[in-house]
């Protein structure tokens, strides 16, 4: 058999199917181009919605330069607890360096020292009386 | 459960002042007053990005919320976007609190890392902290010669 054959009957197939396959599937942190993104956002979205956090996301732009980063809302949401939990200690240092007793007060006195009148503060609403 | 007693530390109560409202002092001060009765109201915290605060739970607050209220959902979720957060832990232990800390109240973002670099600092202060007084600031201590 020729190599042509082979060419032809192993090859063809392999890259046709390739081809087919890479069309449908979303790539994480592939760059897709703004025509990519318009065909492929309910595929995107579709995605999104089945995997949840777990989401790859997914970054996109005008001539494939990253522009914009696309990730679940879920993902989202989990990146900003992680925000919220990023050490930035250098103010709360500087306030607390020797100076702090760490000695507490109750809620009662914390409330006085506020101004606030703790019978009225701490008062349940008339509808909620036990 | 009989109440649990409430420690509000200098820390806590230099966030209370600093809040920008005095509704938002109110609303902190009246979710503290819940705790009393309903200790593991808040979500157990855990440990990240260096933040050891896992003997800790968080409350969820902000200006509109109406703690004392019955039917006011006691656990608020992050996805309602309250902005501020008041961090504290239960003592003796977990499984049987009689005593309610209050480490730390702010809003959870903030220009020096939010409420929870501020409690982590202190959490940690407060578990180097000796049982004992140090002898050398007791009255009449004198240095051995």
């Amino acid at each position: 058999m020729a190599l042509m054959d082979v060419y032809a009957i192993v090859y063809t197939p392999w890259y046709a199917c390739k081809m087919a396959r890479d069309k449908t599937r979303i790539h994480p942190h592939q760059i897709l181009g703004t025509r990519e993104l318009r065909a492929q956002l309910p595929q995107i979205l579709r995605g999104f919605r089945d995997a949840g956090a777990d989401a790859e996301l997914l970054v996109g732009g005008a001539n494939r330069h990253p522009e914009v980063v696309l990730l679940s809302y879920k993902s989202y949401l989990g990146l900003m607890d992680e925000l919220d939990n990023l050490s930035i200690q250098a103010l709360y240092a500087e306030r607390v360096e020797g100076q702090e007793t760490l000695a507490g007060r109750t809620l009662e006195d914390a409330a006085t020292e506020l101004g606030f009148d703790p019978d009225e503060l701490f008062a349940k609403p008339a509808a909620a009386q036990d | 459960m009989d109440r649990a007693a409430i420690d509000i530390t200098d820390g806590a109560m230099d966030d209370l002042r600093a809040l920008p409202s005095q509704q938002l002092q109110r609303v902190a001060l009246q979710w503290v007053r819940r705790l009393e009765r309903a200790p593991k109201l808040g979500p157990e915290l855990v440990w990240r990005w260096g933040q050891d605060l896992r003997d800790c739970r968080k409350i969820y607050f902000d200006e509109g919320d109406t703690p004392l209220e019955s039917d006011f959902v006691g656990a608020r979720r992050s996805e309602e976007r309250a902005r501020y957060r008041i961090v504290y832990r239960l003592l003796p232990s977990e499984r049987e609190p009689t005593l309610v800390q209050v480490i730390a109240v702010g809003p959870k973002y903030g220009d020096k890392g939010g409420v929870y670099a501020t409690a982590a600092e202190r959490y940690r202060l407060l578990l180097d902290e000796p049982d004992e007084p140090d002898e050398r600031s007791l009255p009449g201590y004198e240095p051995e010669q």
